[in-house]
């Protein structure tokens, strides 16, 4: 099936009243140039099948079909009728210069209207073309043609669009809306008066817009529905069923995916010296063994863990084990409708459901359904199978009614299942006089706090009411757009041009529909410092993430001090530290060695000698509060890995004076049994052959670690505090 | 590519399909004892089953529930009050029955085997029950487990069945050792868990002795004595919701303006469960298969690593090439957090506003202080006046933000007063000009009229059902699990799983079938068959064609690629691919042209 598209003529004048400034310092000519780009921009990146050409007007050559010795001059197609290419983005931003040409624009009319019925002839899949004229109208124009041409434009049902003329300085512009809300056109205060020859071609241009579709639009206006990149669009496909009750109620029906994240063309991984050259992905599968030996495919076998089991699976038992179902749309039953409510929604889209097309009878059946529904606040449970091959889900179906638009359908939203249900029970929060418990009172909000709080959602709310009564809703969805996407689009066109340079940060539009709104932010101004004076809020912990956001996203006040991206860090750093950073602050009893290695490993501040002290602590305790040796075991593990992080820090002296002071203890406190494991284990001073720091010899050590020998001790014993030091300790 | 990830845990795509870049991800492992009370009063008889039974029965329960929903959890089970003494400290009436490991099949068969027969011959023989024990002892044992346990835990948890409401019998000692020790593993953050043991007759007071002993445990989102159930359902849905603690998916801070923040944890109170994936094993050993992934250049072979690759995108025959990073970077917009930029009237989030599963955010005293006091008084007002807070919100680091509607929700208990949705808000995702659908509407509208309508009604009035969320269990995961399990455990058969996805037609057809037949009636001309309209006919039958001859003449190309596919099949030639070209040429080959 051919797809619908559209063939449009862009005719821009090139000649020289478009060389002079429009609004700020701009000319006409490239506020003209930008928007032509973006037109053809969001064409590319929508992958559109719609067709563009472009035709100059007061062009130095004359390139068109019309053309001869005296008519038609000055005009050239630059190109013809085509799908947007990527060469015709660089012509139009590279190759158009202003002339000194007046030409006639509706002999550009002309032109672009033959072009667009010789292109698109005989050609299948055009629904709709249309014109769209870059001009100010400054030229001269003759207008004895004008009915014909009107003629002509309107049985071709040929669409004109008008952008660049100067907004009319006398004339009020209220019945003219800008395309999509927001700011209107910002009117420059010192505007040329306009000439009589511009009047003319207004005139012109109204008495043909009053026959064909169209509109007139100054750049202000244009820019604004043109600056956002558009998604590409998705061409509905009806999931065509029927809509079940119990046996002999079937009611044929075309349901559509209404709502769906929208995502960018999936990203392709490439050779970075050869984008174009083919790579080959390859799995492999080995045995857990010292060779990693390979096992071929015929020696494999699909299998599913059961726990700490492996099961494996025959085809056989895969083939008799399949679930198996078959399409369906069934109603469970109807329930109220507080039972279900939308925080239970799943899936990714929303569904809507229309009855079979031109099925009159089905088309009755589910009005009804609907009606009622709506009337007795009810939702319908429905099963819903996509296909033989794929699971049942169950799923709700919602009345939507809207009589002035003489609608009626139903939403579909999956619902969970009971294993997609976690129970999370969280104390009541105090927010009713009926939900104060003796433990939540200490949260409780006073009466002030309340009107505060009050006082905030008044000043931030985002639905308004304009002079004339009308409700404005700020930061509507449709006016949104995904700002990854528009972020790709804009960086696509920049790599496309350029691909060395760095990536352009997000956009001035993009930034203001992600922030508040300088209305609100003034509003609120007051109200936030009341509630900051109201509430008394503490920073304890940094919460997750926040500390590298600090530094990775600030990207605006990095930018304004100068001292820009050298400093965020990669995200690799970040991640593991962060994971591990978490809760670990002290050495337990119950996993200490972890917490040990957990602390050494935070590496955004040095705690080695901390943690060494902390894993000293935890070694006496467990050696003599242990009854008998139970826990001697553990102490040991900890001694070993003190013992490791000491050498792998060359840093032996604390840890040798920890030993000799432990070691006396030992012998003081009868807990010769934790020495011997010592003995057994070797864990003794660290020598000079282990550690070039140490100052410990290696007979000195050997000597150290034997059953008793007191006076050595003595010799080399610790200062004394040290000893004092570890007997507070216990 | 998912941003979020209601799976497993973990930013999985913040790695997608790099080759060869399979860094291992920490993913948190849980460990989780059932501490069981084996004295002479669990095993008194009952209707539903001695406390014991049901106190297995919760264990194989909980071991079959972590298989299934986080196999890579440590489970154990501990018996406490038993005769003999089975534990590697000596702890006199201590019994480790299942060291605290990874279950797997024999967790469950070892464990089904305690309820086999009604004289619990396996327990006595083994264990037998005594009435001499310390609970600090217990505890130690439990608190033993966790630490030699050769995995890092995420959280550590017992649950403690009993039916006793004051062991102590008085004794001062054993009250204050097992309070002392309970209070040491709660400071090791291992939490206890009561689960009493009750029956209408048998009233539990935990204010006796447990009430002191776990008085440490009180965390600010969670109680630690279960409320007490009555039947064996309410009791699995106690273990169902305390086998795990209530994690929050990330802690973050909302943004009120300015400086003004406080913090909040995002719950998934809702997540698709998925059918795990298969592995790969070895045939003669069933021992399972690492896989390894390599990229190479097919014209030289050589091997490519992840540094030597770049993302392409291609828009009208021209590759845009960027470094992974740059793609993050590009998402990248602000901190991570929620950001308050207005209020709106509750009827302003249309119903069709859905994108994905909603999370739940609730106060987190912990990152700041005053958070509950803040967040209480904005979920009042936001209840009382009927709004919604709209907000900018970024979950990841390197996820781009996203709006949401932040909807007040109000507590909401059963009727025994168990909670079934906490107070806090609930974050909507809101979706972005670019996910709107343009769908025609439909033409000519036909409306019901009030005839119709009322037979509509009647019959919605027969067929009301309730509704909750745990009713209906997903078939395809049960299936798939009851398959894998009778494997697992060499049953013969797989457990019968009920399909409840199915309308039970028949009971519909008995409680409705007045209301259905004047539906009928009235909406359906007695001549109408659904769907037939739009066939007209049976579907068009396959022209009558003689592939061979077509081959020679070179017109095999005029048939289509069903059909096309259809005379492989026929001939039994097998294509290299599935493009029309592929076929062609393999049928070429077949008929020798």
């Amino acid at each position: 099936m051919a797809s619908e598209k559209e063939a449009i003529a862009i005719v821009l004048d090139v000649g020289p009243s478009m060389d002079s400034a429009a609004e700020g310092d701009r000319t006409k000519l490239q506020e003209s140039i930008d928007c032509i780009h973006m037109i053809l921009q969001r064409k590319l990146f929508s992958e559109s099948k719609d067709e563009v050409s472009l035709i100059l007007i007061g062009s130095d050559e004359t390139a068109n079909e019309l053309a001869d010795d005296d008519s038609y001059n000055n005009i050239s197609v630059a190109r013809p009728l085509a799908t947007v290419t990527w060469p015709f983005l660089e012509f139009v931003q590279n190759d158009i210069s202003p002339t000194d040409n007046e030409t006639d624009f509706l002999d550009g009319i002309v032109v672009a209207a033959d072009h667009l019925r010789s292109q698109t002839m005989g050609k299948r899949g055009f629904v709709s073309s249309k014109i769209i004229l870059f001009s100010d109208l400054a030229g001269p124009v003759a207008d004895n043609q004008l009915d014909a041409i009107t003629k002509s434009l309107k049985s071709a049902d040929i669409a004109l669009n008008v952008i660049g003329v100067d907004p009319d300085e006398d004339e009020s512009d209220e019945d003219r809306k800008p395309p999509q809300g927001g700011a209107g056109p910002s009117t420059a205060p010192h505007r040329k008066p306009k000439t009589p020859q511009q009047k003319l071609g207004e005139k012109i241009v109204n008495h043909i817009l009053e026959a064909v579709d169209g509109e007139c639009y100054t750049f202000s206006e244009t820019w604004e529905f043109l600056s956002n990149y558009q998604s590409k669009s998705v061409r509905p496909t009806a999931w065509k069923c029927q809509l079940d009750i119990a046996e002999n109620v079937k009611i044929p029906i075309n349901a559509y995916i209404r709502v769906k994240e929208a995502k960018s063309k999936g990203f392709k991984t490439v050779y970075a010296k050869d984008p174009e050259s083919t790579i080959i992905r390859e799995s492999t599968h080995h045995l857990n063994d010292e060779e990693e030996t390979e096992v071929e495919r015929k020696d494999m076998v699909q299998g599913h863990r059961y726990g700490s089991t492996l099961v494996p699976f025959s085809d056989e038992d895969l083939q008799a084990m399949k679930f198996r179902s078959e399409k369906c749309f069934q109603v469970l039953g109807f329930t109220s409708r507080e039972n279900v409510n939308r925080y239970m929604f799943m899936g990714d889209s929303t569904m809507i459901v229309h009855p079979e097309k031109g099925d009159e009878v089905a088309a009755a059946a589910l009005s009804s359904l609907i009606k009622a529904c709506q009337q007795m606040n009810k939702v319908v449970i429905v099963r819903r199978c996509y296909s033989a091959s794929s699971s049942p889900k169950i799923g709700v179906l919602e009345p939507d009614i809207d009589e002035k638009k003489n609608r009626e359908r139903f939403f579909y939203h999956d619902l969970p299942f009971a294993e997609d249900v976690r129970r999370f029970t969280m104390s009541t929060l105090p927010y009713s006089e009926e939900t104060i418990t003796d433990y939540n009172d200490k949260f409780k909000p006073s009466d002030d706090q309340l009107d505060v709080v009050d006082g905030l959602i008044d000043s931030m709310m985002l639905v308004v009411k304009d002079e004339d009564g009308e409700k404005i809703e700020e930061k509507k969805p449709k006016n949104l757009f995904n700002p990854y996407l528009q972020r790709l689009y804009h960086c696509l066109n920049h790599r496309a041009n350029d691909t060395t340079e760095a990536l352009p940060g997000p956009s001035d539009r993009l930034v203001e529909s992600l922030e508040m709104s300088e209305r609100v932010k003034e509003a609120s101004n007051n109200q936030l410092k009341k509630v900051k004076e109201t509430f008394p809020l503490k920073r304890v912990a940094k919460a997750k993430g926040k500390d590298t956001a600090d530094n990775v996203f600030n990207i605006e006040e990095k930018d304004a001090e100068g001292e820009s991206s050298e400093k965020k860090p990669r995200m690799d750093d970040v991640e593991l530290s962060d994971l591990q950073k978490e809760k670990v602050d002290k050495i337990g009893t119950v996993t200490p060695v972890e917490d040990f290695l957990a602390i050494l490993s935070q590496k955004d501040r040095d705690r080695y000698d901390e943690a060494c002290e902390m894993i000293r602590e935890r070694i006496i305790q467990l050696v003599f509060d242990s009854f008998g040796s139970q826990l001697f075991s553990k102490a040991i593990d900890c001694l070993r890995a003190y013992r490791a992080q000491t050498l792998k820090h060359s840093e032996p002296r604390d840890f040798n004076k920890f030993l000799f002071s432990l070691k006396e203890s030992l012998f003081q406190k009868n807990k010769k049994a934790f020495w011997k494991l010592m003995i057994e284990e070797k864990l003794g001073l660290v020598t000079k052959l282990e550690s070039e720091e140490s100052s410990v010899t290696k007979a000195e050590g050997d000597d150290f670690l034997t059953e008793v020998v007191e006076e050595k001790i003595k010799e080399e014993a610790p200062p004394k505090e040290d000893a004092d030091e570890l007997l507070d300790m216990m | 590519m998912a941003d979020f990830d209601w799976g497993f845990g973990g930013d999985e795509d913040d790695f997608d399909e790099e080759g060869g870049d399979f860094r291992a991800q920490p993913v948190q492992r849980d460990g989780l004892i059932l501490l069981i009370d084996c004295s002479k009063a669990m095993f008194t008889v009952r209707d539903e089953g001695s406390f014991f039974s049901q106190a297995i029965n919760c264990a194989v329960g909980a071991a079959r529930n972590k298989i299934v929903s986080n196999d890579r959890d440590m489970f154990g089970v501990v018996f406490y009050s038993t005769k003999e003494t089975k534990n590697p400290n000596d702890f006199k009436n201590i019994s480790v029955v299942k060291n605290l490991e990874q279950p797997g099949a024999d967790t469950v068969s070892d464990l089904e085997k305690f309820i086999e027969d009604e004289d619990y011959e396996e327990f006595k023989d083994n264990y037998g029950s005594s009435d001499t024990y310390q609970l600090s002892d217990a505890f130690w044992t439990c608190s033993n487990l966790f630490s030699n346990c050769s995995t890092k835990l995420g959280q550590r948890r017992i649950l403690l069945f009993t039916s006793d409401d004051d062991p102590s019998k008085g004794n001062k000692h054993f009250k204050n050792s097992a309070a002392a020790k309970a209070g040491d593993m709660s400071e090791n953050k291992i939490d206890i868990m009561l689960i009493p043991m009750i029956t209408s007759t048998t009233p539990f007071d935990e204010k006796k002795f447990w009430k002191d002993v776990l008085v440490n445990l009180t965390d600010d989102s969670e109680e630690f004595i279960a409320n007490a159930a009555q039947t064996r359902r309410e009791l699995e849905n106690v273990i169902r919701s305390k086998a795990h603690k209530q994690r929050a998916q990330t802690k973050l801070s909302l943004n009120l303006g300015g400086d003004v923040e406080l913090s909040v944890g995002v719950y998934n109170l809702i997540r698709t469960c998925t059918k795990p994936s298969a592995i790969k094993l070895y045939n003669k050993t069933n021992e399972e298969l690492k896989t390894t992934r390599k990229a190479f250049l097919e014209e030289t072979g050589e091997v490519l690593l992840p540094q030597d690759m770049k993302k392409s995108l291609k828009f009208a025959d021209r590759q845009i090439c960027f470094e992974p990073e740059e793609i993050n970077e590009m998402k990248r917009y602000g901190d991570v957090g929620m950001f308050l930029l207005g209020f709106k009237p509750m009827k302003y989030l249309k119903k069709d506003y859905h994108v994905r599963p909603a999370q739940f955010i609730y106060p987190d005293e912990g990152g700041t202080s005053g958070s509950t006091n803040l967040f209480s008084a904005l979920l009042r007002r936001c209840l009382k006046r009927n709004v919604f807070a709209l907000c900018r919100f970024t979950a990841r680091k390197n996820a781009f933000p996203r709006f949401v509607a932040l909807v007040p929700q109000e507590e909401e208990r059963d009727e025994q007063g168990v909670q079934q949705v906490p107070s806090g808000f609930h974050a909507i995702f809101l979706p972005f000009s670019d996910d709107f659908r343009k769908i025609k509407a439909v033409e000519d509208p036909i409306t019901a009229n009030s005839d119709q309508v009322e037979a509509a009604k009647q019959l919605i009035s027969s067929l009301n059902i309730p509704f909750q969320l745990d009713m209906i269990e997903n078939p395809a995961l049960q299936t798939h699990f009851a398959n894998v399990e009778a494997i697992a455990l060499d049953r013969d058969m797989p457990d019968k799983v009920t399909d409840l996805t199915k309308p039970d037609v028949g009971a519909m057809m008995k409680r409705a079938s007045k209301a259905l037949k004047e539906f009928g009636d009235l909406l359906f001309p007695s001549d109408y068959t659904p769907g037939a309209r739009k066939r007209g006919g049976p579907p068009a039958k396959r022209p009558k064609v003689d592939p061979e001859e077509m081959a020679r003449n070179g017109a095999l190309g005029k048939l289509t690629v069903a059909i096309l596919k259809e005379i492989c099949a026929e001939v039994n030639v097998k294509p290299k691919g599935t493009k029309k070209a592929d076929i062609i040429d393999a049928l070429n080959k077949h008929f020798g042209v």
